[in-house]
């Protein structure tokens, strides 16, 4: 067993959390709009006043312990929500990170719903146990995220520096008693729907007392989850990368998570010094990183498969972790189901995919693409020759979700394919016809 | 067959067209592997089959130097909740495994195979793979339950295309993040396939190591990959590859002589210092746990077990039919002497079939024969003359019992493989020791390059003895 000594990035990422979700419009994966970018007088499109109504679904529009603002902002790529909770009130970036924070929402309120006279008294039978009385269960924990303080960590490290034949019986305890705690948590969120990972430090709170609580404390976890969990991957036949990869997030620990990540990277033919930043980048968590790294393990023979962990080392929020994550698995959908991928390319910010015969695909994370300054210089840079000097026949842009009809006609008119909605178009692909 | 009591029901020859149905192994149906505990469990009673139908290499040094080899890649593998072993098989052909749990098992004919720390470290990191992505569990399911399979070691199932490649490309980063050249899976794959080449004519496609595509294409394969892979040299066990040679010099090659050879249709067990005759024409097999020989037609087989340590041939008698529970219906037992010697028989049937039994001690050891198949009457004279041929043995048959160890020779400078081996006594062609070493047939050696030869070695009594 290998902990991993947590990066100072990290911890400063804890400190900033608070006890809501993060904030998720700080973003490097896309353009921000600066004024004038949509003005008509500029030959931009004026950015139209969106309703959440309109767009979202009535679960995800409001909920026993949410709210989204009717009013929704744009920046020319992504909808910009704003969201009154119980936990806080923040602002969203995009359709998928909402989705995100509306089950955090969710699993919070379930969880503090639990915490009652007898979730009190299975705390403090908890804390009888040695090395769980050490974590200061009674008071705030005071490191959210591990759901321990930096003592009991560091305490943690130094066990794990021992040869295993070496560690005394309390060591062999402390040591079990964190992986059961592990895997209590992944557990309980599995069961609410929710990333064990994810950085929103309210969600980590209430899952490491509720998880130590269940598995050192006695109390009846069902309390939190009736009826059976939800499957994990180990529990289906897995034959292929999507099944191993659903059985790891399921089931491994962070620790292991981060060593298959390791590993993966240097089969990729990444250098130890990027594959380390990956490992311990702030804004990417252990869920981001396995299905970003996997999905490049299953661009098998793919020339550069770096570029998209070098573009991924600029994410600086959460939206930006899960926009190059959707990134990547769009890739391997387009390699896997369209036509293999020949190399990748970056220019820190947007990942190229050249295919055989000159193609060119550009994939790009939006709700909906309006004609903007940023999103008109993207289309002149990308129109013009490319950065690496490849001769193209042709330059498609893949978008996660649509193009509005004045930028659909720009993007055309500039010898652009354009591909909408392209997890949806790749589905379509597999059903057949 | 082993020195120690093992315990054998009659299981050995489960093979070919339908044996006697007493032949059949014991149906135990495995434990499904979906939680690690599970895992663990099913790892666990894997080892004590696969060890006791297989056995493992008790050399102390070679065993730490594989053990120490295979911690410094467990200690960047993941599964930290696996407890990871690392055990040298007693099995002459090229080849490795991995149970449930963390058991890595490589034999004694791969690590023969290995030039070099790098390549055995790649070969461990590739089973370490298998274990940690918990490819038994995925197989087991794929195959409705069948992943341990009693005395089948070469049956053990073929790892899916997708698992097999999986397994290659972790095992190819765990053995660079260790601090290993990801080239050793390369240059081991590459002699894996020169010596299938020399020893069947055709490059490996099922069995261990072996999917689609075979050997050649995958050690292309992954020869490409290693090109593309940023490694650094770590810490290693061995300070280069002649170290790593010096360690495996007289490790057995071939079949091992402590475990008995046959000479034709006799088997000699120089150790046990006994000899037994089987019929002519029969299909023989050497195990750990026991000798034994099946009829061509397939309707008769024979079984010599070591059934119990010391003189009472009764009690040992009492125990197999204990352990054979109802499936066993003795309609003689007793007293008997064969061959001027005492001995306890049974004779009934097992599973509807007939079976003889003949208990006999010899050095403070029971040993069973048994006779299991179809007509009693000709049975019962096959099982009489093979009894009878159980007896200690002579210096004219100990001079027969020879083997095979590795052995290091220094080549001179231009030298070919033919005038190495002539010089050196190697047991091995030209061709044979080429694949060994790696070596393309016909390259030139390097003076002080160190080969591989094989070295026909007597047997030795062991110094208890």
């Amino acid at each position: 067993m290998k902990l991993r000594k947590l990066p100072l990035a990290f911890v400063a990422c804890l400190a900033l959390a608070c006890a809501g979700p993060p904030a998720d419009v700080s973003r490097h994966t896309l353009p921000e709009l600066a004024p004038g970018d949509a003005d008509p007088a500029q030959g931009f499109e004026a950015l139209p006043a969106l309703h959440a109504a309109a767009l979202l679904p009535p679960e995800l529009l409001a909920g026993p312990h949410h709210r989204v603002r009717d009013e929704v902002g744009s920046d020319g790529f992504l909808h910009l929500y704003r969201v009154e909770s119980d936990v806080a009130d923040f602002e969203v970036a995009g359709d998928e990170t909402l989705r995100e924070r509306v089950r955090e929402i969710e699993a919070v309120a379930a969880l503090r719903a639990v915490q009652d006279d007898a979730f009190a008294a299975a705390v403090a039978e908890a804390e009888k146990r040695p090395f769980i009385g050490r974590w200061e269960l009674g008071s705030e924990p005071s490191d959210a995220a591990l759901g321990m303080p930096d003592a009991a960590w560091q305490e943690l490290l130094a066990i794990d520096e021992t040869e295993r034949e070496a560690r005394s019986a309390d060591a062999h305890a402390a040591l079990r008693a964190y992986l059961r705690f592990e895997n209590e948590k992944r557990e309980l969120a599995a069961w609410l729907g929710v990333d064990p990972h994810a950085r929103n430090a309210a969600l980590q709170r209430e899952l490491n007392r509720v998880a130590i609580a269940v598995f050192a404390g006695g109390f009846p976890r069902e309390r939190v989850a009736p009826g059976a969990p939800p499957e994990k991957g180990v529990e289906r036949p897995f034959i292929d990368e999507d099944q191993r990869l659903a059985m790891l997030l399921g089931n491994d620990s962070p620790e292991d998570l981060a060593r298959w990540n390791r590993i993966e990277l240097a089969a990729l033919g990444v250098s130890p010094e990027l594959a380390a930043r990956a490992l311990d980048h702030p804004w990417l968590s252990s869920r981001h990183r396995t299905i970003l790294i996997s999905s490049l393990a299953a661009l098998e023979g793919v020339a550069n498969r770096g570029a998209l962990v070098e573009a991924a080392l600029e994410a600086r929020s959460e939206t930006d972790a899960l926009v190059y994550q959707r990134i990547a698995e769009l890739l391997r959908g387009i390699h896997e189901r369209v036509a293999p991928i020949e190399r990748l390319a970056t220019d820190g910010r947007f990942v190229r995919a050249y295919l055989a015969g000159g193609v060119r695909i550009t994939p790009i994370e939006v709700d909906e693409l309006f004609w903007t300054r940023p999103t008109a210089r993207l289309a002149d840079e990308g129109a013009g020759p490319d950065p690496d000097g490849a001769v193209l026949s042709r330059r498609e842009l893949w978008l996660t979700g649509a193009a509005s009809p004045r930028t659909r006609a720009e993007l055309e008119a500039r010898g652009f394919v354009l591909v909408e909605q392209a997890f949806a178009h790749l589905d379509r692909i597999e059903q057949g016809p | 067959m082993r020195r120690a009591w093992a315990g054998l029901a009659l299981a050995v020859l489960a093979c070919g067209s339908p044996p006697p149905r007493a032949a059949d192994a014991p149906s135990r149906r495995p434990p499904i592997l979906s939680t690690p505990q599970a895992e663990g469990d099913a790892g666990r009673e894997g080892a004590k089959q696969v060890e006791a139908a297989i056995g493992l290499v008790e050399d102390a040094a070679l065993r730490a130097y594989v053990q120490a080899v295979g911690a410094r890649l467990a200690r960047n593998a993941p599964g930290f909740r696996y407890d990871y072993r690392f055990e040298i098989a007693d099995d002459g052909a090229p080849n490795a495994f991995a149970l449930p749990g963390g058991r890595v098992y490589i034999s004694r004919g791969a690590l023969a195979l290995t030039g070099s720390e790098d390549e055995l470290a790649n070969v461990l990191g590739h089973e370490i793979a298998h274990v940690a992505s918990r490819h038994a569990a995925a197989q087991q399911q794929v195959a409705g339950g069948a992943v341990l399979r009693t005395l089948q070691f070469q049956s053990l199932p073929a790892y899916s295309r997708d698992l097999e490649r999986s397994a290659d490309r972790l095992g190819q980063g765990l053995a660079a993040v260790s601090g290993y050249d990801p080239n050793g899976m390369t240059a081991f794959l590459v002699a894996l396939d020169r010596l299938d080449r020399v020893q069947t004519g055709a490059s490996r496609q099922p069995g261990f190591l072996a999917s689609h595509p075979g050997t050649p294409g995958r050690a292309h394969e992954m020869g490409q990959r290693a090109g593309t892979i940023h490694w650094t040299r770590g810490p290693t066990v061995t300070a280069d590859a002649a170290d790593h040679l010096r360690r495996l010099e007289g490790l057995a090659v071939g079949t091992d002589v402590a475990q008995g050879v046959f000479d034709g249709p006799r088997f000699l067990h120089a150790d046990l210092d006994f000899t037994l005759r089987f019929p002519d024409g029969w299909e023989t097999v050497n195990t750990p746990q026991a000798v034994a020989a099946l009829a061509p037609d397939r309707r008769m087989q024979m079984v010599l077990e070591l059934a119990a340590e010391g003189r009472d041939l009764a009690a040992a008698a009492a125990a197999f039919e204990e352990r054979l529970g109802r499936s066993l219906a003795i309609e003689v037992a007793g007293p008997v002497r064969v061959a001027g010697r005492d001995a306890f028989r049974l004779e009934g049937r097992t599973d509807g079939a007939p079976l003889i039994s003949t208990f006999l001690h010899h050095r403070d050891r029971v040993f069973q024969l048994s006779c299991v198949g179809e007509g009693r009457s000709r049975l019962e004279a096959l099982c009489n003359v093979t009894t009878r041929s159980f007896r200690p043995m002579t210096p004219e048959l100990l001079a027969k019992v020879t083997g095979h160890e590795l052995g290091l020779v220094e080549a001179r400078a231009g030298e070919t493989l033919s005038a190495l081996g002539t010089r050196s006594a190697n047991t091995w062609s030209a061709a044979e020791t080429a694949a060994w070493n790696g070596l393309a047939p016909g390259a030139p050696l390097r003076g002080g390059q160190l080969v591989k030869i094989a070295r026909v070695v007597a047997w030795q009594p062991r110094a208890e003895h």
